[in-house]
């Protein structure tokens, strides 16, 4: 065990003295961790900051107006008004998110709605795919809110009514269909005659159902962007790690004290026993110090420890194992650094290292089940705010154990077949 | 102490080393001397078990597995590449080679302290090995293969491109450890060398081993003979009567016997304002032996 321990200590010292190494394992991951979780958190009142959209209101008309007002009524989207070139440019340019085109004639033909839909123009930004339904609600609330506003004139509403009932012509003349919606019309304009201008005000909303953050059992959720992009950016320190120590495994080989180990008392068990130790403690320092400054630093809970400790521990052996096979993806140094790279990083993209799982595609999101950093990023996420249990951390713990020691017995078995 | 049997390895197309045979006996240097590629190196990881052999046996200390834990406690070796680690200073270097050995504590503080005072980089301790020249990097690679305090001991080319200090140095020590009893292989392809620190030198090329012997043994039984160069006083009154050739009055003469030569010249009342003696050493060894020179 001396001996094993000999090693691990000459290997982490080795990765101590190497600055570059230190910038992929520290360094970097902190950058990215910092970096994605002021992007995430909106960087404060910018992430706040309403959707910007041009108006053109060519109509003028009350209606149009009023139209106008209950979008500005609105605090998630800011309008700037403009022309119809104006508009059109502003969006063309990317100024804008989108414009809104009110029409000559909206206000002239009175409806439910208090205006005449037709008369409206939306124009998106094709790149801003994801506003296009949050404005669509937008606009959707301002559409009905002439609605509201007619429930909640009575006397309005009946004057528009009685114009609708004559407008189908005489009684005589009307088709079955036209009868029946005059009926209703007469009905319904009987009851407004009998309610007080009262009656609807205050209770007709047009909001919709309200949505809120889904609350977990134990009421807990990421208490700020940090704690989504700490666990997510650990990884990239761990791609130092496995790519660091299977360059040391190289170059053992290319200096040639690999050959003065291998004629050394030690056994091939001591040689890799040493380097598995070392990947093994590298990694889990490297985690303690990501989380740790992440804790003093930028807010991140420490949730479950004991269960962050078993994430940990099990991350830390599935990159030793990854560590080990891929030392034996090339014979010199350059080689395996190239390999751990083109390994590693798409394993890291698709796995939820760069890009967020929640914002891939679908069938990204189904690739990502191969990739062991998936789990590793599950895994710190249930202990630190997604309030699993043990059973639960069993899941991601397991694969990452799994993957580790597999990729481990793989990499033994083909570094002693290289060594003989 | 070391006994290597028909040893043979191929390496594809190139049969690296081709049934070399030899025996080294406790407290001997034996040099193995041979132009690059002729196989030192690949003998020399056969002996001590980096290579399995194609055929033949290995036996070291009376131990027939070079691999085995008993014979690898007593082997030194210092590869031809540094093998080190350049951001581990030296003292580092020397103490992580002492651990695997199993050295610990005051032991190994103890013989990190000796082998750094043998290989004089005792001042140069803290710092590290990328700092140091290749003459010292040369001495903590042999640093490294002493701190044991192996019974047998590997030397892979330990002079290749060494300042002169530092192959003095290297010298010193490789005498010290012989006359501590330290049983030596030293591979070289500068036959001075092997001529000043080897008690029998093998002489290889092409994996295959040409001759074995003392070094005195060597050139005369391949050497060829010495070439006697003179400048005469006067010229002879009868040159007929003398060895060799005579030009004016410059004499060269071919011998196996040099000293006898001149002694007969000089009883013959001549004198010389000049004499040189150049005796056969082992790149004539190698030349007679080959048909090339060492270093072609």
């Amino acid at each position: 065990m001396h001996r094993i321990v000999a090693i691990a200590l000459k290997d982490l010292r080795l990765l101590i003295r190497n600055r570059e190494a230190l910038f992929w394992v520290l360094a970097f991951p902190l950058m990215m961790a910092v970096l994605f979780g002021a992007i995430f958190s909106g960087m404060g009142s910018k992430a706040r900051k309403p959707m910007e959209v041009a108006i053109v209101d060519e109509d003028q008309s009350e209606a149009s107006k009023a139209f106008v007002g209950r979008l500005k009524s609105q605090d998630s989207v800011k309008l700037v008004v403009k022309s119809r070139e104006g508009g059109l440019a502003a969006v063309r340019t990317g100024k804008l998110v989108a414009y809104v085109l009110i029409r000559k004639g909206y206000g002239a033909k009175q409806g439910f709605m208090a205006g005449d839909n037709k008369k409206l123009e939306v124009g998106i930004d094709p790149s801003r795919r994801t506003e296009r339904g949050f404005l669509q609600g937008i606009l959707m609330k301002a559409v009905f809110g002439g609605l509201q506003d007619r429930m909640s004139n009575p006397a309005k509403t009946r004057k528009f009514i009685q114009e609708s009932v004559s407008g189908l012509g005489a009684a005589g003349a009307r088709d079955p269909e036209e009868a029946k919606l005059a009926t209703f019309l007469k009905a319904f304009d009987s009851y407004l005659g009998s309610v007080d201008n009262q009656t609807f005000k205050g209770q007709m909303k047009m909001d919709g159902p309200k949505i809120e953050a889904v609350k977990y059992a134990g009421g807990k959720r990421p208490r700020t962007s940090f704690e989504v992009s700490f666990p997510q950016s650990v990884v990239w320190g761990l791609l130092g790690i496995v790519s660091s120590f299977a360059i040391l495994v190289a170059r053992e080989r290319t200096v040639g004290t690999l050959l003065r180990l291998r004629i050394s008392p030690l056994t091939w068990t001591h040689i890799l026993g040493g380097k598995a130790l070392a990947s093994f403690m590298a990694s889990i320092v490297t985690m303690a110090l990501i989380f740790a400054l992440g804790i003093v630093g930028f807010g991140l809970r420490l949730g479950n420890l004991p269960q962050l400790g078993l994430a940990v521990v099990c991350t830390a052996v599935c990159i030793t194992g990854m560590m080990m096979l891929i030392a034996t993806f090339g014979k010199t140094e350059q080689a395996v650094s190239g390999a751990s790279w083109a390994v590693m990083m798409p394993l890291a993209m698709f796995g939820g290292g760069m890009i967020p799982l929640v914002s891939m595609p679908s069938w990204m999101q189904t690739a990502s089940h191969f990739s062991p950093i998936k789990w590793a990023v599950y895994s710190f996420e249930g202990a630190i705010w997604r309030d699993f249990t043990l059973a639960e951390m069993a899941l991601p713990c397991g694969l990452l154990v799994i993957i580790g020691v597999a990729t481990f017995a793989l990499g033994v078995v083909l570094l002693s077949r290289a060594k003989s | 102490m070391i006994q290597a049997q028909k040893l043979q390895k191929r390496f594809g197309e190139v049969q690296a080393v081709d049934g070399i045979s030899f025996e080294i006996a406790k407290g001997e240097t034996f040099g193995l001397l041979g132009p690059n590629g002729a196989g030192k190196t690949t003998t020399i990881h056969m002996l001590v078990g980096a290579l399995k052999p194609d055929a033949g046996k290995v036996v070291i200390d009376g131990v027939e597995d070079p691999t085995h834990a008993n014979a690898r406690q007593n082997i030194g070796m210092a590869p031809q590449a540094l093998a080190l680690y350049e951001n581990l200073s030296a003292e580092e270097n020397v103490s992580f080679f002492g651990t695997i050995y199993g050295l610990r504590g005051a032991d190994l503080a103890q013989r990190v302290d000796w082998a750094l005072g043998f290989t004089r980089l005792s001042d140069r301790r803290k710092d590290r090995m990328k700092t140091f020249s290749g003459g010292m990097k040369r001495r903590l690679n042999m640093a490294c293969a002493v701190v044991h305090k192996p019974r047998v001991l590997f030397l892979d080319e330990p002079t290749v491109g060494v300042d002169p200090q530092s192959r003095n140095a290297i010298f010193d020590n490789i005498e010290e450890l012989k006359a501590e009893g330290t049983t030596i292989l030293y591979t070289t392809h500068y036959m001075e060398e092997a001529q000043r620190l080897c008690d029998r030198v093998a002489i290889v090329d092409k994996g295959g081993l040409l001759a074995l012997d003392t070094v005195t043994g060597l050139i005369d039984a391949h050497g060829g003979n010495s070439l006697v160069e003179a400048t005469l006083e006067q010229a002879p009154s009868d040159p007929s009567a003398f060895p060799g050739t005579l030009d004016g009055l410059s004499l060269r003469v071919e011998t196996d016997h040099p000293l006898k030569t001149l002694a007969r010249i000089t009883d013959a009342g001549v004198h010389f304002t000049s004499l040189r003696v150049d005796r056969p050493d082992l790149e004539a060894v190698f030349l007679n032996l080959t048909g090339r020179r060492l270093r072609d």
